[in-house]
């Protein structure tokens, strides 16, 4: 009976029932009508026989939404019954099974995957991917996913050519693999509605690549071509540039802000002069820390180059990019960080907007930023310079 | 077949397009700048294609394939000789090779080459989708090795004997500083052939 | 506004033509190869160059500096579906302005249009 109290397109049983109840009625309030109040009244004189014959059809007509009813339940069990079957049957496969759509939101989350990843259905699903898995950094696996749905066709995602899919840290290490290792297939699964969903199977495959020590050199050499800053603990230049791409799509796709400030230490090398590379280090790893504080989850922080960072705000336009640059700079000026003391490191901020309704590259977003913070440098540092001409959320 | 030059130059133009696309996807996953050029496109009844394929009988040659139905139907075969795709992969996953095994080497060569023609069909047949409004649904790639006459009969590519004509791409591929030639052949029934014209005789038509 | 397309491919060209704006406001030229896109600029001189990219003797790029080289000076745009991350740096640092990608279609003429105005 649970099960089935959510019936055929998801009609509660109540509902049903009631409706069922009333159309009983209806006939029943109709067929006395008719027998005992119209038919007299219009001074037919009918034969005994006839009335049985409209006695007889009246009880046809007034079981008949019976019938229908008892049918439609069971069409509802039936029903119920595959669904469970179907989920079951993905829960039982030794392999992770997972349904997206076109935005990369997610459908089915079978137990598989609840085991490796620690994240249940109930989280998963309605999620995007890239909520759930923040630092996913395969550019391969989007587009297998977007070719698979617009174009019906089945990708193949091999290990050979690709790291680690969905980056699912092992239980245990093994051979020195940190991440799972995973052969990956994308196929198109299309409902009644005409929808196409990417049904995407996840082989985990770390054993049979750490036995081969040659596809395990491989992999190890693969996972150490690293997304991180080893210093700071930021992502790396690298992973800006295949992270930023896709976001851009995304935000395309469900009319998003993203913004960018560029962040530069100011006078950082006269600091690595007198006080020594160490200190040098304790400072980028200390304005890092200030950085991710003022950060939210959903936000990347990378070290673009020596003493330069990038701080990519997604669902963030102009004024709120700026609020949070100008927290940041105010933080750094209160903060000590050690050896030295409150107020002896500053920053330069430059601050660029993505709009869907004024979209550009990644590169132009990032060569924005850069401007400003050249402006930021020349006109005494310290300071946070945003275009206000270009950002259309200040105007 | 014999195509005038307008129809030749609208094939070419449209290989073209969809090798840039598989061009583009390759380049993200392999990390590299490639080079691709479709010097020529033909259309030959099925009978010709082994000639038409200008490969040495007795060499090697690695092959994926696709088949596809819907509004078309029949598979498309993406052809390199052996030696190119095996040197291609190799120079891909580096000098980690090394001391591998030849099980081991087979097994990556295998994979890696099955994802990459597997790109380079969808990529294909998506640009047939995107510029004539062909609709197909795709099987999943099958991989073959061997000289090119046991390619050709290992499977019944011809359709319970329909007349079929193949319309073949040569291409030439430049990644991780190895060249590689390759060949796709879309092997389909003379029908599915004539639909695919007159959608392009539609297209240009309305030009 | 002025507008000439090089690309080795006549259905490009005719693509191209074909999903611009009828509005009398554009002009639209054609080459096929380097010598007489050269010979067009000179004669036309046009405000917009659209160039494709493979092409057989020289790619999109190396013919938009070969222009600048010659002298001869637009606003230039990338047509091409080989969008390769290389690709496109490599143009921009070339100095075109946008990259468009094939297949084109209406909108995107109309927005290129729109941005180069």
């Amino acid at each position: 009976m649970k099960r089935w109290k959510s019936g055929l397109f998801n009609t509660p049983l109540r509902i049903v029932i009631a409706v069922g109840v009333v159309v009983f009625s209806v006939e029943f309030l109709f067929m006395t009508l008719l027998h005992d109040v119209i038919m007299p009244l219009m001074s037919f004189t009918v034969s005994d026989r006839i009335w049985s014959i409209i006695d007889a059809v009246t009880l046809v007509v007034l079981v008949s939404p019976v019938l229908y009813f008892l049918v439609f339940i069971r069409m509802q069990r039936d029903f119920a019954e595959l669904t469970q079957l179907f989920a079951d049957l993905t829960d039982t496969l030794m392999v992770g099974v997972l349904l997206v759509d076109t935005d990369l939101r997610v459908h089915r989350w079978n137990q598989w995957l609840e085991r490796k990843t620690g994240i249940s259905s109930q989280q998963a699903c309605g999620k995007l991917l890239t909520e759930l898995f923040a630092d996913l950094n395969s550019p391969r696996l989007l587009s297998a996913i977007e070719l698979c749905i617009k174009h019906k066709s089945p990708q193949l995602i091999s290990q050979t050519l690709n790291r680690y899919v969905l980056p699912i840290p092992l239980v245990s290490p093994m051979h020195d693999l940190k991440l799972m290792q995973q052969q990956v297939s994308v196929a198109p699964l299309t409902n009644s509605r005409g929808e196409t969903l990417a049904a995407i199977s996840i082989n985990d495959v770390t054993e049979s690549v750490a036995k081969s020590s040659a596809l395990a050199r491989l992999a190890m050499k693969m996972e150490s071509q690293s997304n991180r800053d080893q210093l700071t603990g930021a992502y790396n230049r690298h992973f800006l540039w295949s992270w930023l791409t896709p976001q851009l799509k995304q935000s395309v796709r469900h009319s998003q802000a993203l913004s960018c400030l560029m962040l530069d230490i100011d006078y950082f090398k006269r600091i690595n002069d007198t006080y020594g590379h160490d200190v040098g280090d304790a400072v980028l790893r200390g304005f890092a820390e200030i950085l991710h504080e003022q950060m939210r989850d959903s936000d990347i922080l990378v070290r673009y180059g020596g003493e330069e960072f990038v701080v990519l705000l997604t669902h963030a336009d102009a004024a709120v990019a700026l609020e949070i640059a100008n927290r940041i700079l105010d933080r750094v000026r209160k903060t000590a960080i050690a050896p030295l003391e409150a107020g002896d490191v500053r920053c330069s901020i430059g601050v660029s907007s993505w709009t869907p309704e004024e979209p550009c590259s990644a590169e132009e977003l990032l060569k924005e930023a850069d401007r400003c913070l050249y402006h930021a440098k020349h006109n005494g540092r310290d300071q946070v310079v945003i275009d206000r001409e270009s950002s259309h959320s200040l105007r | 077949m014999e195509l005038d030059e307008l129809e030749r130059d609208a094939l070419r133009e449209l290989a073209n397009v969809g090798l840039s696309r598989a061009a583009t996807q390759l380049s993200e996953l392999l990390n590299d700048h490639i080079e691709m050029t479709v010097p020529l496109v033909q259309v030959v009844p099925y009978d010709q294609v082994t000639q038409a394929l200008q490969l040495d009988p007795h060499a090697m040659v690695a092959a994926v394939w696709q088949s596809f139905s819907g509004q078309s139907e029949g598979t498309s075969i993406l052809m390199f000789p052996s030696e190119d795709s095996k040197n291609l992969v190799r120079a891909l996953v580096g000098p980690s090779m090394l001391g591998a095994g030849e099980d081991d080497l087979r097994g990556i060569e295998h994979e890696a080459m099955m994802e990459i023609g597997n790109i380079i069909i969808t990529s294909g047949m998506a640009v047939i989708a995107d510029m004539l409004g062909q609709e197909v649904r795709m099987s999943l790639p099958g991989y073959m090795e061997g000289n090119l006459p046991d390619i050709m009969a290992q499977r019944s590519w011809d359709n319970a004997g329909r007349e079929m004509q193949a319309i073949i791409m040569f291409t030439h591929l430049k990644a991780a500083q190895r060249e590689i030639e390759g060949r796709m052949v879309m092997l389909m029934s003379v029908d599915s052939v004539q639909v695919l014209f007159d959608r392009l005789h539609k297209l240009l038509r309305s030009l | 506004m002025k507008i000439l397309i090089v690309d080795d491919s006549m259905t490009s060209r005719m693509l191209f033509k074909a999903y611009m704006p009828k509005d009398g406001q554009h002009e639209l030229f054609e080459a096929a190869v380097l010598p007489d896109a050269l010979e067009k600029m000179r004669e036309v001189q046009p405000e917009l160059v659209i160039l494709d990219y493979n092409m057989p003797e020289h790619n999109g790029v190396e013919m938009a500096r070969a222009m600048l080289d010659a002298g001869l000076k637009a606003k230039f745009v990338l047509l091409t579906a080989n969008t390769q991350r290389t690709v496109v740096d490599s143009a921009r640092a070339a100095g075109f302005i946008q990259v468009v990608e094939k297949p084109v279609n209406a909108v995107k003429i109309a927005a290129l249009l729109a941005q180069v105005a």
